[in-house]
């Protein structure tokens, strides 16, 4: 008695599932499947929409904000950011023909920088 | 001392194989042939080789005759009554052998793999893994174009596919329609949660064919991501991605699990795991743990996985046609969920005035990130100055979130 019991137990769910009922279980769980994926992650978006605002735009704006309202009230230290804007171009040509002589394994005074172009773009 | 030669000689291996019916010794000598190719395709073929080599040769110990370093009947109702058919009807409490029963059984009379194969059962390995791959990911392609989590969403659509069609084809139950289902979510850790939950004797074959598709994406998504965009599209040049703060990172991580386990609590010890360990990553405070989770833990767990669900692969259960129809719809799992992806893209494409690039929806399949290298590899063949990878990275690390989430849906379902 026990045994028949187990049996039907362990036969499989399919034996006792009609087409149509099987045909029902599959739209509904797909449904609420893709429903709840498509719900979860919309949800996320959303809420990374928010996130950005708070964590990027906003201190962005600030900062431009800032800059803007500091620039008119020191007009003498306006040679100041152009030595530094210097400094940093030639830092990047440092970086830029470093990184060519590694790639080339060539001493950086070998070859000369005509022009760049940049990619991703046409 | 001939009587002692004769014992030492029926208790070889060879002795144990010619005890068997000739069917049985066919059936695993086919296995030894199938095994053979899984070695074949790991170390020549290198598909998923920390995977699949683990999990042939686990295999290969489980079908050695007289190795006894497993014992499904210790983890399967069925196979317990196959194996004890007078203690099984008084071990019963609600139709199945507690667990205490079985752990009992492991540690009295189990072998190597059976103490393994209790981090399966305990949907421990799973977890872990997800903990080294949280902490290998970038989310930075997400959080700066979060638009990309409905692609991962969109992909998620062979998952369902496939449960639907293996539930009508009435050689499956709903609880083993879900575990095949899941293969097209195209995560491993995902797909042997779900079925040694649901349908742990098919834990082999799901996961052989899960693993072996991951591996065999560069082949299998391309003709569709030609079929279902136009050269144009394939060409499209997106725009660069906005830098991505590092408060942005941090928190991350921590609303992505809030969000997920508040809305499907049965995803938190896949999600839950992958947002921990991209926690330690991000963090910036803790480099020894994430170093840790995505080396040392997860080849550790890594070994431990394939080797025990390798071992769930025996003859008496690999070899029967409902294997071979799992393998067709993990396929067909696999095939609509990247239409499913670029279907999406297309329409965000035609949504954004052609901002998106189609190619970037096949990504949305998870594989982390090898079906971004796809959409990147094929978007430079329609335009060489294209660089897709960053921005099929954001689909990409969404499918993850996404199958797991579907995973949450088949176990509150279902388990």
């Amino acid at each position: 008695m026990n045994m028949n019991f187990i049996m039907l137990e362990a036969a499989s769910a399919t034996d006792v599932m009609s087409f149509s009922d099987r045909a029902s279980e599959a739209i509904q769980v797909s449904l609420l499947g893709m429903g709840t994926v498509f719900a979860v992650l919309a949800i996320l978006w959303g809420v990374l929409e928010i996130f950005r605002f708070f964590f990027y735009d906003l201190p962005n704006k600030t900062k431009k904000a800032e800059k803007k309202a500091e620039a008119p009230k020191a007009p003498v230290a306006a040679s100041v950011p152009v030595v530094q804007t210097q400094s940093s171009d030639e830092e990047i040509v440092a970086a830029i023909s470093a990184a060519i002589a590694v790639v080339l394994d060539r001493p950086a005074s070998s070859f000369r920088v005509v022009s760049f172009r940049k990619t991703g773009t046409r | 001392m001939l009587e002692s030669i004769l014992n030492f000689i029926n208790t070889t291996g060879i002795a144990k194989l010619l005890e068997n019916e000739p069917i049985e010794i066919v059936k695993t000598l086919i296995m030894y042939v199938i095994i053979g190719s899984l070695f074949y395709l790991a170390v020549v073929k290198k598909f998923e080789p920390l995977l699949l080599l683990p999990i042939a040769f686990g295999m290969l110990l489980a079908n050695l005759p007289g190795a006894n370093v497993f014992h499904m009947e210790y983890f399967f109702d069925e196979y317990y009554m196959e194996a004890y058919p007078n203690d099984y009807a008084a071990m019963l409490v609600d139709g199945h052998i507690p667990i205490s029963t079985m752990i009992k059984e492991v540690f009295n009379r189990g072998g190597l793999i059976d103490i393994l194969y209790i981090g399966v059962k305990t949907g421990l390995y799973p977890s872990l893994i997800f903990l080294g791959v949280g902490a290998m990911t970038d989310f930075t392609a997400l959080i700066a174009n979060p638009k990309s989590l409905l692609i991962g969403a969109a992909a998620q659509l062979g998952v369902f596919v496939a449960f639907s069609g293996a539930l009508l084809s009435g050689q499956f139950n709903p609880l083993e329609a879900a575990s095949i289902g899941i293969i097209g979510g195209a995560d491993g850790p995902t797909a042997i949660l779900v079925t040694k939950t649901l349908a742990p004797a098919l834990l082999g074959g799901i996961a052989i064919a899960a693993y072996s598709y991951m591996a065999l994406i560069p082949i299998i998504q391309p003709p569709f991501m030609r079929m279902l965009t136009t050269k144009k599209e394939r060409s499209i040049v997106m725009k660069e991605l906005r830098p991505v703060s590092q408060v942005e990172k941090v928190i991350f991580p921590i609303l992505v699990a809030i969000v997920v386990t508040f809305i499907v609590p049965d995803a938190a010890p896949l999600v839950g795991f992958l947002m921990l360990g991209n926690l330690f990553n991000v963090s910036g405070v803790t480099e020894r743990l994430s170093k840790t989770a995505q080396n040392e833990l997860i080849n550790i767990v890594t070994i431990f996985l394939g080797v025990s669900v390798g071992a769930t692969a025996n003859a008496s259960n690999f070899l029967s046609a409902k294997t071979l129809l799992i393998i067709i719809l993990g396929l067909v799992a696999f095939a609509i969920s990247t239409c499913g992806g670029l279907l999406f893209a297309k329409l965000m494409c035609f949504l954004t005035g052609g901002k998106i690039n189609p190619l970037i929806g096949s990504a949305g399949v998870s594989a982390v990130p090898m079906a971004a290298r796809v959409s990147q590899v094929e978007g430079q063949k329609a335009n060489p100055a294209n660089f897709l990878l960053m921005h099929a990275m954001g689909p990409n690390v969404a499918g993850v979130i996404g199958s797991a989430v579907a995973a949450g849906v088949f176990l509150s379902t279902y388990a």
